[in-house]
């Protein structure tokens, strides 16, 4: 019984120390980037992305991962297509000819509590700066809305902290905050 | 306080640019009347590092705009010191015109396809066209400088109403700096303007319009205005007339097209609907 019990958890470690990673991919009606800063010193104005693609993998025996993800920066919104249009114009994003804000992963450490610590780069405008990203307990199971049960969604959200002048985009300033905050609450399904 | 003056809009793109090329066209002109032209590439230069700095790359379109007018000032010297006035040189000119324009909108125009992408052609057509209107204004002092006020000014406030202040401050910064030379046509002899005047400001207002509508949304018709001001101060002006009146003649000459492509930019900018979410 023992030699037994033995050659089974000995069958089961390679599974788990050398599972394949899974891929996943972002599911865009989950995943919205979101954005505040100092609005002339006066209130914290708030604002998303609509748009947002991209790819994940988690290795969940090895506690690291990939982060590949792709903003639509024309599709900005912060309720007021006014503003909008500014923050698309060359003042901000200059979002016709950039159409694209990246963020790409270099390293990703899952925790034993499952949060996690993401470090990777950030391209606004063609410009490229490190960005760690702070992840909240990540969550991954089956969806329960998913008439089949085999749906597997991974979920979690994230913050990080930038300052826009790192990328160009010093219009307004100081008047309008300098610092940026940014969460993203993010879904992906596994593929 | 010295911080906020410089990063106030008013003195980065109207008196920083004025004051500049003032001075500095009084100092060239004692060079020889012709450099004073150059005067409004300094005043300019100063008004675009106060508001977006000399910074070169990542090299966005806004950026090609200043390594353009940068070449254009090279070529307009060039022109002088040659005083090269050959009948196809303004056709050469306009081509090149339109090869910088396509540089510029390059990033949008590549992914453009049909009625867009001959839209996009057109804007070409809109610099070439500045470019040829200015290079025949070069040995009209008083005609290019009015022409080169109004439509820095119009370009300026019709980009802002577009969306972008920063294309608006830089457009508005032509008509300070052309204001400048202006008062200096007026009150200071011995000063020329010549093709390192036309040429950067034609550059320069042909790009930031353009700029303007593929990049910050101002619409394409406000452009049609626009293009009429280098044409509006072919008006009749009488040649026994001194120059100062002749000066607020073709003000209001080149004025008028520049207030219309306002209220248009202004007309368009109101007819943007508030999000509904």
């Amino acid at each position: 019984m023992r030699k037994i019990l033995i050659a089974s958890v000995l069958m089961t470690l390679p599974v788990v120390g050398f599972s394949a990673p899974e891929n996943f991919t972002i599911d865009p009606t989950h995943t919205y980037p979101h954005f505040k800063i100092s609005h002339l010193g006066f209130s914290t104005m708030h604002g998303r992305f609509n748009k947002t693609s991209g790819k994940l993998t988690v290795d969940s025996a090895n506690k690291v991962g990939s982060v590949n993800i792709t903003i639509d920066a024309t599709s900005v919104d912060t309720g007021f297509n006014k503003r909008d249009d500014h923050l698309r114009s060359p003042d901000f994003l200059n979002a016709a000819e950039f159409p694209e804000i990246t963020y790409k992963s270099s390293t990703v450490k899952i925790k034993a509590d499952n949060s996690a610590r993401v470090e990777g780069v950030l391209t606004i405008m063609g410009t490229s700066n490190p960005v760690t990203l702070d992840v909240s307990k990540m969550n991954c199971g089956i969806h329960p809305m998913d008439p089949k049960k085999q749906k597997y969604v991974c979920g979690f959200d994230a913050t990080a902290k930038i300052k826009r002048s790192d990328f160009g985009i010093k219009y307004g300033l100081p008047a309008i905050g300098d610092d940026m905050a940014l969460s993203f609450e993010v879904e992906a399904v596994r593929d | 306080m010295m911080n906020e003056l410089l990063n106030n809009p008013f003195f980065q793109s109207a008196l920083a640019p004025l004051v500049v090329a003032l001075a500095t066209g009084v100092l060239l002109r004692l060079l020889g009347g012709r450099w004073a032209g150059l005067g409004f590439t300094l005043g300019y230069a100063a008004s675009w590092y106060y508001t977006t700095g000399f910074q070169l790359f990542p090299l966005t379109s806004t950026r090609k705009i200043l390594v353009l007018a940068g070449g254009a000032v090279v070529l307009g010297i060039f022109l002088d010191h040659y005083r090269l006035t050959r009948r196809a040189l303004p056709w050469v000119l306009a081509v090149l015109a339109a090869a910088a324009t396509v540089w510029v909108i390059w990033p949008v125009l590549k992914r453009s396809e049909g009625m867009e992408l001959w839209s996009m052609l057109l804007c070409t057509v809109y610099v070439a066209w500045m470019v040829l209107m200015f290079e025949r204004l070069r040995d009209r002092q008083l005609a290019a400088s009015t022409a080169a006020i109004s439509l820095g000014v119009g370009t300026g406030i019709s980009a802002v109403l577009g969306a972008s202040a920063l294309l608006g401050q830089l457009g508005g910064a032509i008509g300070a700096a052309a204001g400048a030379l202006l008062v200096l046509l007026l009150f200071v002899k011995r000063a020329e303007l010549g093709a390192s005047f036309v040429l950067p400001v034609a550059v320069l207002a042909g790009l930031i319009g353009i700029s303007a509508v593929v990049y910050a949304g101002l619409s394409w018709y406000t452009l049609l205005p626009l293009a009429l001001v280098p044409l509006a101060v072919h008006l009749p002006v009488k040649a026994d007339w001194n120059r100062y009146i002749q000066a607020v003649v073709l003000s209001g000459y080149s004025v008028i097209p520049a207030i219309m492509a306002i209220v248009i930019a202004w007309q368009s900018s109101l007819s943007v609907e508030p999000s509904l979410y």
